[in-house]
């Protein structure tokens, strides 16, 4: 799950980074950034969180 | 047809009012009017080397003392290329010249001063939202992320970052650092990392490159000492030591270079079309944002303290143990900010709106405690020191990036909201994320380092050569969410990685035992206050951590 977590981090980032040459349309661009950034936050405090949730200490 | 005769008479006496007033007026306006220029020989041309015939006061004027300051900075003064010949032009122009670098290196050196100065308010901050068992450890940690910062940056953070970032004639040029390495794709260029200046060697032993890297230095280290924070009370001093050098040497300067050394991220405006580039004056993004992102990947993999969340999964409060010293160093950072922001025009001549920057700062730190005021007041009923203190420096933070290119209104709003969005940030941290940040540096620099990375895409005002969604530009907007996400997803990821690596070489958590002991004697060897009797800790974090303590002796024995 954490590989999963960073992986999916890494492909928000991308995103909108590789969209840049798809797209000259700054609408998209914005709507592509706004996906992409959704997608990481997703992946860390969704995915990334709950996998280190799972060991921590309180729940020992 | 009936005529209005009677109006005739005071007709003609108009005209004949403005003729009588009226003539003289143009005549006085023909006069003034300018003729065409005579035409005057040129001045015969000036030779640059031929003696001026200036001199200054003399020797026995100047001996005489000089109590009202018009004998001294004189003509005597200007430095002679050839002393035994008179004052030349060519030695008044190189004198303007000296000058000016001269203003800008002071006032770039002062100002990385001030920054420098702000390890200590970090230090203080952190040291007192920490509990008193763990205040030598704390202290230590703000204390050698200096040192460790340091020597990582000057072995190769520094050319990483500013290696390619020649020609910033502010500094008289920086021209050694003159190579980027860049890969070609998708059709444009994208510079990923500098290649010169590792130890400071070779041609970048020169002036210029030398009061960059004081003042880059300094705030690269103000990054590393954001996350001592969020870890505080539970991590391993050995694997904070080696996180920070990796932090210092690599991941902070990588972010650094695309945005502030001539990367891909400040090229998006030539490359993309994107307004001016990811725009970022004084590093919200860059300093806050690395450090506020780097922080919460700690946090995650250190886990919560003992005692701060209980097993149903609700939280406990951990109230630091001086209030006192937690408030003096927000003072002390906000008055370090005043170099922080100012100084990024990395020089004073040439650069008249520092005056507004200052101003910018204040008002946002001001409004952004007033936020975190007035949130806490109303939703609990009593104005809160910690985040007011909180408040202060997330209206700080966020105006950060946006100094150099916004006015004192959107200086205000986006203090304000800053104030109201640690408040909100730091609730859903602890609570819904359940990640525990003894100090709020998570939502401190993190949340706000993001907002302000976002406020210059919509408060930017154009006059600075930056203009924000609000002022008819969303372009701009679009190259600073690139930003955040570059900081989301690349910095993170580059940071989660790089700690689970010595999470499993040599771990980042101190044992259980000694972290309900205080990490003071286990880790450093010597109690922050060995006069004092540290009474037991009667909260509920204090009843859980002891319910943990218990669980553990049993688990001993059983084994």
């Amino acid at each position: 799950m954490k590989l999963v977590g960073v992986l999916l981090a890494v492909f928000g980032w991308l995103l909108p980074v590789v969209a840049l040459n798809m797209t000259s349309s700054t609408g998209m661009r914005m709507f592509l950034c706004i996906l992409g950034i959704g997608i990481t936050l997703v992946a860390i405090l969704g995915v990334l969180n709950k996998a280190h949730q799972k060991e921590a200490v309180w729940k020992q | 047809m009936k005529r209005c005769t009677w109006l005739k008479p005071y007709l003609w006496a108009a005209i004949v009012a403005l003729l009588v007033c009226g003539l003289p007026a143009w005549a006085q306006g023909q006069a003034a009017a300018p003729s065409a220029p005579a035409a005057t020989p040129a001045p015969p041309p000036l030779a640059v080397d031929a003696p001026l015939n200036v001199s200054g006061p003399s020797t026995d004027d100047q001996a005489a003392g000089d109590p009202s300051g018009t004998k001294t900075g004189t003509a005597n003064d200007v430095v002679h290329a050839d002393p035994t010949k008179p004052l030349t032009l060519v030695d008044l122009v190189n004198q303007a010249g000296q000058n000016r670098i001269a203003i800008n290196f002071v006032w770039t050196l002062v100002t990385g001063f001030l920054v420098m100065f702000m390890q200590a308010g970090f230090a203080i901050v952190e040291t007192g939202l920490c509990r008193a068992k763990n205040g030598n450890h704390t202290m230590m940690m703000n204390f050698m992320v200096y040192g460790f910062g340091l020597f990582a940056y000057w072995v190769c953070g520094y050319a990483i970052q500013m290696g390619g970032a020649a020609g910033t004639a502010m500094l008289g040029g920086i021209n050694p650092l003159n190579h980027e390495f860049t890969i070609h794709l998708l059709g444009h260029d994208w510079g990923l990392w500098g290649t010169k200046g590792f130890f400071l060697s070779g041609a970048t032993y020169d002036v210029g490159v030398m009061v960059l890297f004081l003042f880059q230095m300094v705030f690269m280290d103000t990054a590393l000492t954001i996350v001592t924070g969020a870890a505080a009370e539970r991590w391993k001093y050995v694997a904070f030591c080696v996180s920070s050098i990796f932090l210092g040497a690599i991941t902070y300067p990588m972010f650094a270079n695309w945005a502030w050394g001539g990367g891909w991220l400040s090229k998006l405006g030539a490359n993309y079309g994107l307004g001016a580039g990811y725009a970022d004056f004084a590093g919200s993004g860059v300093v806050h944002a690395v450090g506020g992102i780097t922080a919460l990947a700690l946090s995650l993999i250190v886990g919560p303290r003992i005692g701060k969340y209980n097993r149903d999964g609700s939280s406990n409060a951990m109230p630091g143990h001086d209030m006192v010293i937690v408030l003096t160093g927000c003072f002390i950072l906000a008055f370090g900010w005043f170099g922080f922001n100012p100084g990024s025009t990395l020089g004073a001549s040439g650069a008249l709106r520092i005056g507004t920057i200052a101003v910018d700062t204040m008002l946002a730190g001001c409004t952004g405690s007033f936020g975190a005021l007035l949130y806490m007041w109303i939703k609990y009923g009593k104005p809160d020191a910690s985040m007011a203190g909180n408040g202060l420096l997330a209206g700080l933070v966020a105006i950060t990036a946006p100094s150099g290119y916004v006015n004192t209104l959107g200086a205000v709003i986006i203090g304000f909201v800053a104030g109201l969005l640690v408040c909100v940030s730091v609730e859903f941290v602890d609570r819904v994320l359940r990640v525990d940040d003894p100090v709020g540096a998570i939502s401190v620099h993190g949340t706000n380092g993001l907002w302000g990375v976002i406020s210059v895409g919509l408060f930017a005002d154009g006059t600075n050569g930056v203009k924000g969604l609000f002022y008819g530009d969303p372009t701009q907007l679009v190259a600073q969410l690139i930003g955040v996400a570059t900081l989301l997803g690349f910095v993170f990821s580059l940071s989660y990685t790089a700690n689970m690596v010595i999470h499993f070489i040599i771990g980042q958590r101190s044992a259980a035992a000694d972290e309900l002991e205080g990490l003071d004697i286990p880790e450093m060897g010597a109690l922050c206050y060995p006069e004092f009797v540290l009474k037991p800790d009667t909260t509920h974090a204090g009843a859980a951590a002891s319910d943990f303590k218990a669980g553990l002796q049993v688990a001993r024995e059983t084994a």
